[in-house]
């Protein structure tokens, strides 16, 4: 994040910006300055000069408010469509990375870019402002008199060191106030959580005594605290004495010795404090930035572009020496085996055994501790899981609110014409004849429009319109009636491809169908 | 929490926090009226007069610095003593009250409610205080200049208070609006993300970028929109308080030209006009605050007042009991009937059960902790009368025994110095004394609850003679649930089977070692009734 990208996101607008925040700094500022010629003219008795200045002074201060008004809009949009490309980017990066929490991704796209755009760009903005009014209360000054920006600088070097005097003291106060705070919070746990014993003994006086006590050390540390802070305001209180009165004595000084005239006079402290409420804020906004400065670096890194690997179709594969550990500790140990191109095979296994495991170690979705997964594409180049294309099926493949259609070719437009026959080997064709949008039917996330085995008849579909050359299911068919099951099985056994599915629920029948079955156990003591 | 009780805390103190609540704004106003009559002065060419005024004002701002400092204290002084003596009270209705408080409630209960109070309530009355005492100068000010002036002065005050209202509503609308517009596309970003595992591999992120990137930019038009809405507060609020302080500068000169008042009027103009406005909307800020700490005063004044639960007066100290009819329904619906029970004086009972048959709720019925949904518990003495037990001498080791901060000796006696003698014969017994002799400062040494510097066993054993040395009759035992744990338990077992006190032992997990120290067993079956 920086002031270039910002500008750059719209330059033209960028400038009128910057144009804008320079009018109304320089109205307010010379409606400041007009208010001397008022002055002057009332007290020359002069009742239409005083007129025609104070009107004047009037519309430029009211120019300067609008102005600011629209420099504030301005900014805004800028604001709004630089966070709307940094969004598109970080949201690129979590695509292409694939492993983050919702929550995390959401954090980051809402809150912290709202907190970015309070805490950053506009104390940005502020500092801008800030700095053009104190430019131009410095050149007004100089106007009025050159040693006045002397006197401002001399008195804005104390108000700024004033604080520094209790700053140590106070901040010590404050931290043992809040460890006062926490040992009040500690007696508390360490009596409360024995309430009943000491009910049962009837010890009411001891632990009395000691919440008591630590109540009264916390009191008298905010005490002190406070004490302190008074005097602060105190000390403080004589810089902006020397800042509002000094420089107003120090100019009646210079009108006394006719070096400024009247109206001069009413005006100059106002200036000053311009030039002390600008540095305030600009300290202020400084504070702000710094504090998102965490917050940026990993806006930074989430808006660096990663490209997804790349990937390679695939029609056999070879597992060896699998062996898969979970967090918790528990191991499972997997068979060798080979699946060669075009097989059919049937994963079956106890639950536990660790099936829809194995397909995500396949999917390169899971690192596995031990062992190897070697695809091979069909001219026998080695290719590992993570750069290979494999089709699969999960027991909840997530839908998507948009059309039917869309959901099958995943926004694919050139799959469209391949729909109607693969909704048709899917047995997906008598559902949507019960939907008067038929294809065109929109997926409704929050109403759960669609049945459990249309979903899955549409994720299969969306699957098998693709005709991978090797495709992973596990219990893709688990909702779908055993009919149907059987029909869109042997449509899947039809196809040249390399099949690998995990399903419980098959008929003897079915399953014969199948070239072969790889069976796991699960392990017993396998700690 | 209130007014008067702030008050009583210390009268003579809260006076003058009111009086310097009020003194510091009129400082404040006496130097704006010093300004009018400096100008008019340097207008005269009264010189040296002009700079007596300006140290003057430089004396009465010093002042009023120091005021607003000394306030602060006085008035952090005031509330502190007074949060000492409420979470005192607070503390005392807690132990009297008989029901369970949660550790974390308590701790927020007596911090930062009290301090949110303090803050809401209290500093706000201070707070409508000085903002009076602002209006009032300012407002007499005015009127010593002159009485169009302060008309006009008013006249402005309520039409600022009142403009923004009108706005207001389209102001919230645009707010409701973005909040809607966030709201939509979190959804959507969770709707989508939640299938990004199948978006990559089908390689659908431009489909993604597309949905999301509309969404994202509702919600940025909606922020524009916002704020395109406040700016035009502004440029109107702008405009009309433009032409009010065009209107009452044209006043002043017109006045000042013809003599009506004084030049200095000019400067104090748009300060009063200024304090007037403010005054009233902090008066207005400070008010809500005050009702929105209403609710909270009450329950923090409810837990401060004397609970009218006590613990009922025990006599006599219990050796044997019986239960009839006794249930507990909990607040799922589950609910557990009880088997009546008898046991005599010096009986040594094993209690076992299925895990969630109801074993440590029975054992905390019997002590009181819990009260049944039906049923009673009747304890009888020594003679066999019927008595209403004194709780502390029923001795109970539950699974995680509960130390206090204080030395070992006083984690045995309860804080109770008598009994301190008697601890000695005892320690012997229960074969504590090597573990004392390894502590530093021996039964001197104090527990620290953060760094456990007791081991499982020693918390059992400590509070084993904690139930000895209050001479307790009855003892009931929640066996560990940890290895470790059992170990010592068993040891305590051992001593207190041999002993003439009445036992009752609850055992998660059993073994025939155990069960031959009983003189019988109690089996509670889990019911499966529900509702």
């Amino acid at each position: 994040m920086s002031i270039k990208e910002i500008i750059r996101v719209n330059e033209p607008r960028a400038i009128l910006i910057l144009v804008i925040y320079i009018f109304s700094s320089f109205s307010s500022t010379g409606s400041q300055y007009l208010l001397k010629y008022a002055i002057n003219a009332i007290s020359n008795q002069n009742f239409s000069n005083f007129l025609f200045w104070i009107i004047t002074q009037a519309v430029t201060k009211f120019m300067a408010t609008a102005l600011l008004a629209v420099a504030t809009y301005k900014f805004n949009q800028q604001m709004q469509e630089y966070i709307h490309r940094v969004r598109d980017e970080i949201l690129r990066h979590y695509y292409a990375n694939g492993q983050d929490k919702i929550s995390k991704i959401e954090n980051e796209l809402s809150s912290n870019m709202k907190i970015l755009t309070t805490d950053y760009l506009e104390p940005g903005s502020i500092i801008v402002q800030s700095l053009l009014v104190i430019m131009l209360s410095i050149s007004a000054l100089f106007t009025l008199h050159w040693s006045l920006i002397l006197a401002t600088i001399i008195v804005a070097i104390i108000v700024f060191l004033l604080p520094k005097i209790m700053k140590k003291k106070l901040s010590t106060a404050t931290a043992t106030a809040a460890m006062q705070n926490s040992e009040l919070l500690e007696t508390i746990s360490n009596w409360f959580q024995g309430l009943t014993e000491l009910r049962r003994y009837h010890v009411f006086s001891k632990m009395n005594k000691e919440l008591d006590r630590t109540s009264q050390a916390l009191a008298q540390a905010n005490i002190k605290k406070e004490n302190l802070h008074g005097i602060a305001i105190g000390i403080n209180g004589i810089g902006n004495t020397l800042g509002q009165i000094g420089i107003m004595g120090y100019a009646l000084v210079l009108l006394v010795n006719h070096q400024i005239d009247f109206g001069s006079w009413v005006i100059a402290t106002s200036f000053c404090s311009n030039i002390f409420n600008g540095l305030w804020d600009i300290v202020d906004a400084i504070t702000s930035i710094n504090s998102t400065k965490q917050l940026r670096d990993l806006t930074g890194k989430l808006r660096q572009f990663i490209s997804l690997p790349q990937v390679v179709p695939v029609n056999s594969v070879q597992v060896k020496n699998l062996v898969v550990e979970y967090q918790h500790g528990e191991k499972i140990a997997y068979p060798d085996f080979t699946i060669n191109a075009g097989d059919k095979v049937l994963l079956t296994g106890d639950s536990g055994s660790g099936k829809s495991t194995l397909l995500k170690v396949l999917l390169g979705e899971l690192i596995p501790q031990q062992g190897q997964v070697i695809y091979q594409t069909d001219n026998g180049q080695v290719i590992s899981p993570q750069n290979a294309m494999v089709g699969y099926i999960a027991q909840d493949s997530s839908l998507f609110s948009t059309s039917i259609t869309d959901n099958i070719t995943m926004f694919a437009n050139n799959l469209v014409e391949k729909v109607p026959k693969v909704t048709e080997k899917m047995q997906l064709s008598a559902d949507l004849g019960n939907f008067p949008a038929g294809l065109k039917t929109q997926v409704n996330l929050d109403q759960d429009n669609l049945s459990g085995g249309q979903k899955q008849k549409i994720v299969l579909a969306r699957a098998a319109i693709r005709e991978p050359q090797m495709l992973l299911l596990d219990e893709a068919t688990s909702a779908i009636d055993s009919n149907a099951t059987a029909k869109i099985v042997h449509e899947l056994l039809q196809t040249k491809q390399t099949l690998l599915l995990i399903a419980h629920n098959f008929s003897p029948k079915l399953m014969q169908q199948f070239d072969y079955q790889i069976n796991l156990q699960a392990k017993e003591g396998a700690k | 929490m209130t007014i008067k009780d702030f008050f009583k805390q210390n009268p003579l103190r809260c006076i003058l926090i009111i009086f310097t609540a009020a003194f510091f704004p009129a400082m404040h106003l006496v130097n704006t009226g010093l300004l009018a009559i400096i100008t008019t002065a340097v207008k005269k060419w009264q010189i040296p007069f002009a700079f007596w005024l300006v140290a003057i004002m430089a004396l009465v701002s010093l002042v009023d610095y120091f005021t607003q400092g000394w306030f602060n204290s006085l008035f952090t002084k005031q509330a502190e003593e007074y949060s000492v003596a409420l979470r005192r009270k607070i503390v005392q209705h807690y132990f009297d009250d008989q029901a369970d408080h949660q550790v974390s409630q308590v701790q927020n209960r007596l911090t930062n409610d009290i301090e949110q109070v303090t803050w809401d309530y209290f500093a706000s009355w201070c707070n409508i205080i000085m903002d009076i005492s602002f209006f009032v100068f300012a407002f007499l000010l005015l009127l010593n200049f002159h009485w169009l002036l302060l008309v006009i002065s008013i006249a402005m005050t309520i039409i600022s208070l009142i403009l923004p209202k009108l706005l207001n509503k389209q102001l919230q609308k645009a707010t409701l609006h973005i909040s809607s517009a966030n709201k939509i596309y979190l959804d959507s970003l969770e709707k989508w993300l939640s299938g990004l595992a199948e978006l990559r591999r089908y390689l659908a992120g431009a489909k993604l970028f597309k949905v999301i990137q509309v969404d994202s930019k509702k919600l940025e038009d909606a922020n524009v929109k916002q704020v395109g809405l406040q700016q035009t507060l502004v440029v109107i609020n702008g405009l009309i308080s433009e032409s009010f302080s065009f209107l009452l500068f044209i006043l002043a000169g017109w006045l000042i030209i013809n003599h009506h008042v004084q030049f200095g009027a000019w400067i104090v103009v748009g300060d009063c006009q200024y304090y007037l406005a403010s005054s009233i909307e902090q008066m207005i800020a400070a008010y809500g605050r005050i009702e929105g700490s209403k609710s909270l005063n009450k329950q923090i004044a409810d837990s401060a007042t004397q609970s009218s639960v006590k613990q009922e007066k025990s006599v006599g100290t219990p050796v044997s009991l019986i239960t009839e009819n006794l249930s507990l329904k909990f607040p799922n619906g589950e609910r557990l009937t009880f088997p009546d029970i008898n046991i005599k004086k010096g009986e040594k009972v094993l209690l076992t059960g299925d895990s969630g048959a109801g074993k440590t709720s029975l054992l905390k019925i019997l002590l009181g902790e819990i009260t049944p949904t039906t049923g009673k518990v009747i304890f009888r003495n020594e003679k066999g009368q019927k008595i209403i037990p004194n709780m502390s001498k029923v001795g109970y080791i539950s699974q995680a025994p509960v130390l206090f901060p204080g030395s070992i000796a006083d984690n045995m006696t309860m804080f109770n110095a008598c009994l301190k003698s008697k601890l000695t014969p005892l320690i012997e017994r229960i074969q504590f004394a090597r573990d004392v002799s390894n502590f530093p400062t021996g039964l001197n040494t104090r527990i620290n609850l953060n760094k456990l510097n007791i081991s499982g066993g020693q918390r059992q054993k400590i509070v084993l003679i904690r139930a000895l040395v209050h001479q307790s009759k009855i003892i009931l035992i929640d066996e560990g649930t940890s290895a470790i744990d059992q170990q010592a338990t068993i040891e305590i077992l051992r001593e207190v089977t041999s002993g003439e006190q009445t036992v009752i032992f609850i055992a998660h997990s059993l073994n025939d070692y155990m069960r031959q120290m009983f003189d019988r067993e109690i089996h509670l079956v889990k019911n499966k009734n529900l509702g």
